[in-house]
């Protein structure tokens, strides 16, 4: 496998444990998702929106374009816009990852931070949004669990499954 | 790029972030680590148990090409102070391994047998990656209960520490 084929693996992984979360999450009333759980950012929604506003400000990052602001999520019917902009974030992710190549994965991209621009090579953009991305849906996991709407297993040893087993 | 640096990085940022949430769980009383709050092993001790099981196990098949000890066993930790020993001597197993890595080293199939004796093989790269992540993983669980529980750990993003750490 090489390192772009990997990276790619990597984000087809980030891919399917989101959609479980999103599967998870769909069982609950908006009134659930915006009640208070803790985490990051309080409610279950308002955490799978850091979620995937991430996934959106690091893809223009990691492609150099523009910033594309998020709107808020709506009052209203919350998992249908969620997986909206899931699918749209999603569907950027694989043009990304689809278009890379070992030089454009070691390649400086340069990004606003603190105020002063600093650059840093594409690969630990990508890193980082997919450690990111592991991080909040343990998180948002333990949330939904607490819910009685666990996403199951989202370990890679179950998207990868000829890694072995864990024990 | 390099895998190597890759590797490095990840494992430099791994032993960073356990020590973190140790360091603020070390706030926490015995009653408190030890209660059930909905993560994946439930409590905020068993989590870390978890991690810290899982990272000797797949050091020893890294090696050694297998474990000595079932995972489930390993992860049997009474206390924070166990835990913390465990971290400790993999941590240094695992500087020790990443210190004398070369990127051939990481590139050739690494053959090891889980505990019921099943048999694989994966570059050694990838199964590193996925330790990683197993890591951050249930760092994401333990944050969230030690956010819960009056004691964030502040940002774990691996970004936040690459720029603190190499900028």
């Amino acid at each position: 496998m090489t390192w772009t084929e990997h990276v790619r693996g990597t984000y087809a992984y980030n891919e399917w444990a989101n959609s479980r979360l999103l599967d998870a999450a769909a069982r609950l009333t908006d009134e659930q998702l915006t009640s208070e759980r803790g985490g990051s950012r309080g409610s279950l929604a308002e955490n799978l929106a850091h979620l995937v506003n991430t996934q959106v400000g690091w893809s223009d990052v990691i492609s150099e374009a523009d910033f594309t602001p998020q709107p808020p999520l709506p009052e209203k019917d919350i998992m249908a816009a969620l997986r909206t902009r899931f699918g749209e974030s999603h569907a950027r992710l694989r043009e990304i990852t689809d278009g890379l190549t070992p030089e454009s994965l070691a390649a400086v991209v340069r990004r606003e931070r603190g105020g002063q621009m600093h650059g840093y090579p594409r690969w630990q953009m990508l890193l980082h949004l997919a450690t990111h991305g592991t991080q909040h849906r343990a998180e948002i996991g333990v949330a939904l669990l607490a819910l009685a709407a666990s996403p199951g297993d989202l370990d890679a040893l179950f998207f990868f499954p000829d890694l072995g087993a864990e024990g | 790029m390099s895998k190597l640096e890759l590797i490095t990085h990840v494992y430099e940022y791994n032993e960073w972030a356990n020590d973190r949430l140790l360091d603020v769980a070390s706030g926490l009383s015995a009653g408190e680590l030890s209660a059930g709050r909905g993560a994946s092993f439930d409590s905020v001790l068993s989590s870390f148990a978890h991690v810290a099981a899982g990272q000797i196990v797949w050091l020893e098949r890294w090696l050694g090409g297998e474990n000595a000890t079932p995972l489930l066993e390993l992860q049997k930790m009474p206390d924070l102070g166990t835990v913390r020993a465990s971290f400790l001597a993999s941590h240094a197993g695992l500087r020790e391994l990443v210190s004398g890595l070369t990127d051939e080293r990481l590139e050739a199939p690494l053959e090891y047998r889980d505990s019921r004796g099943d048999e694989y093989s994966r570059p050694l790269w990838q199964l590193m990656t996925h330790v990683a992540n197993h890591g951050t993983y249930h760092r994401g669980e333990i944050a969230m209960m030690l956010t819960g529980l009056g004691h964030s750990p502040g940002d774990l993003d691996f970004s936040f520490w690459e720029y603190e750490h190499h900028a």
